[in-house]
């Protein structure tokens, strides 16, 4: 690894059990009301959640449950009505350079080729400290992009597309990464390549993350622990438990433990 | 279950080889030439000349030669206005005041329009005023500017500005108005300052609006230069018609008709190599 403007492996494994169990995120009892068109509506109502240092969290749950809105919050990019969210015990108020972002559209810009794309977050935030070339080869090797970097957006599959975007959000190396469907716009096929290649990611990069979906079997393959959201009002209706070892590969999804978390948030979201 | 095949790049390569070419895509060059669209529009133009041609050898009474000449008068008369330097030095005169009308009225219209989209206060200042000088034909301005600026070039540079500042500052208001949500707010969650999401995301993004306005422009500058021409001038394109249509020379007046056409063609065309060089990633260009 490269010299970075933050070390999270290291001091993750290296830390004591204390730190290592102390939540990195905290969710302190955040609602949210809009005003306006939308006059009224409780898009998210008291919702409390602890995510740990390098632990992967997803939020499922139908539209209308608020869980763009919470990423949105946390993300620094909405206050909530009440409540607040604290990254590494700090009050998030405004959109922060430790915390990552990607959507479900590439939104790639047409006119920069996939690296300059890629280099996008070092140049706005005019990065130093380290070199970047060495930290977007790295990044490409990681996503599997390595050849791609002089093509224009245009000239790639969606899959390809929501990879550059992908290595946009690591390249800065965010200890908190939110990610808001970032594979729903893809196919099945390709959707689930791209959470296997994901999860490969996430367990060598052992950041802190929040995934956004409602594919119930996508949250499951990815995540330590699934929050379950409800709607009217936008809540938590449960978190539950993923007890599936890591690594996680694709047979993941014929086990038996698979089967079993999935049945759990069925019924929990009442859908037998 | 059966077993998955994996075919290597040769045998992938050989299979290709076996099934051989799309045969029912194939065309014949015979075939190709005439469908091709550079044959079809000659062959259209042609024809066109022909029928002229043959009306007016049929019936003079209803085709008089004093009105519309014939395609065989016009040839030699083109001929001769583009080998004649006192059309061109003419020609010369419009295509300077369309020029300088261009430059001076599309950058006009760039500058006020980014000022009108990046800033409120000057959006609710000039915004109103703006739309109440779209909606006025402002070719009517050119006796008001023969009156104020005189017979010479500054008349008709004035109305070909007029004319060619709106529709840049207007595709420049909605090109650097109209952005893809999620882009901006990648860019706010970057902490992107406005300079930054100007120059990076909102400019680059307006750039096909932009250049669209500026096609746009382009043509209404010459209109702009040769109406003022048509009004009141004693040298220009519109100078040289105005004096033909009057002396009842309508084979000249043919031949300058064509050679403006021909100019708005090979304006049109540089722009729009221009467009195709500048905003490469663009596919909608046409």
């Amino acid at each position: 690894m490269t010299n970075l403007p933050h070390q999270s492996a290291d001091d993750h494994t290296a830390g004591l059990s204390e730190a290592q169990d102390a939540p990195s995120l905290e969710v302190d009892n955040v609602s949210r009301v809009f005003s306006g068109k939308d006059d009224g509506l409780v898009a998210l109502a008291n919702v409390t959640m602890d995510v740990k240092q390098g632990e992967f969290i997803s939020l499922v749950g139908p539209s209308g449950c608020g869980k763009t809105t919470l990423l949105k919050i946390i993300a620094g990019l909405m206050t909530p009505s009440a409540g607040e969210v604290r990254f590494e015990s700090s009050v998030i108020t405004e959109p922060r350079n430790d915390i990552g972002l990607m959507f479900q559209t590439p939104t790639l810009f047409d006119w920069r080729t996939a690296v300059r794309n890629i280099s996008l977050p070092l140049e706005i935030r005019q990065s130093t400290g380290f070199d970047w070339d060495t930290r977007i080869a790295e990044v490409l090797d990681l996503v599997g992009l390595r050849g791609f970097e002089d093509h224009y957006p245009r000239e790639l599959s969606g899959g390809m597309q929501q990879r550059v975007a992908l290595c946009r959000l690591l390249v800065s190396d965010p200890q908190l990464m939110l990610l808001d469907e970032p594979f729903g716009a893809l196919d099945e096929f390709t959707r689930e390549h791209l959470n296997t290649e994901l999860a490969r990611i996430s367990e060598h990069e052992n950041k802190t993350t929040v995934f956004v979906t409602h594919n119930i079997g996508e949250a499951i393959f990815l995540s330590d622990r699934v929050a379950v959201m409800g709607v009217k009002p936008g809540r938590i209706l449960e978190i539950v438990d993923v007890p599936i070892e890591r690594p996680r590969i694709p047979s993941v999804r014929t086990s038996a433990e698979y089967t079993t978390v999935t049945n759990q948030i069925r019924d929990i979201l009442g859908l037998g | 279950m059966e077993t998955i095949t994996t075919y290597t790049e040769d045998e992938l390569a050989e299979l290709a080889r076996s099934l051989g070419p799309p045969q029912a895509l194939q065309k014949s060059p015979i075939l190709a030439f005439f469908t091709h669209t550079a044959t079809l529009t000659a062959a259209t133009v042609i024809a066109m000349a022909a029928l002229w041609e043959i009306l007016s050898a049929i019936d003079p009474r209803f085709w008089p030669e004093i009105v519309l000449s014939r395609p065989t008068e016009i040839i030699p008369a083109f001929w001769m206005a583009i080998t004649t330097g006192f059309v061109w030095a003419n020609f010369w005169v419009t295509f300077q005041e369309a020029g300088i009308g261009f430059i001076a009225g599309a950058g006009g219209g760039f500058i006020l329009g980014a000022l009108i989209a990046m800033s409120p206060i000057f959006r609710k200042a000039f915004y109103p005023v703006v739309v109440l000088f779209q909606s006025t034909p402002r070719v009517a301005l050119a006796p008001v500017f023969i009156a104020w600026f005189g017979f010479g070039m500054t008349s008709k540079i004035a109305l070909a500005v007029t004319i060619c500042f709106f529709p840049v500052l207007i595709n420049t208001i909605t090109g650097l108005t109209v952005i893809d949500e999620n882009s901006l707010v990648l860019m706010r969650s970057l902490r992107a300052s406005r300079f930054q999401i100007f120059k990076e995301l909102r400019l680059p993004s307006a750039m096909p609006a932009i250049f669209a306005g500026l096609k746009t422009a382009l043509t209404f500058a010459v209109i702009g230069a040769i109406v003022g021409e048509l009004t009141a001038a004693n040298e220009g394109a519109g100078h040289l018609i105005e004096t033909a249509t009057f002396q009842f020379r309508m084979d000249d007046v043919m031949a300058y008709l064509f050679m403006l056409a021909i100019f708005g063609l090979v304006l049109f065309l540089s722009a729009d190599y221009l467009e195709r060089k500048l905003i490469f990633w663009h596919q909608d260009t046409v």
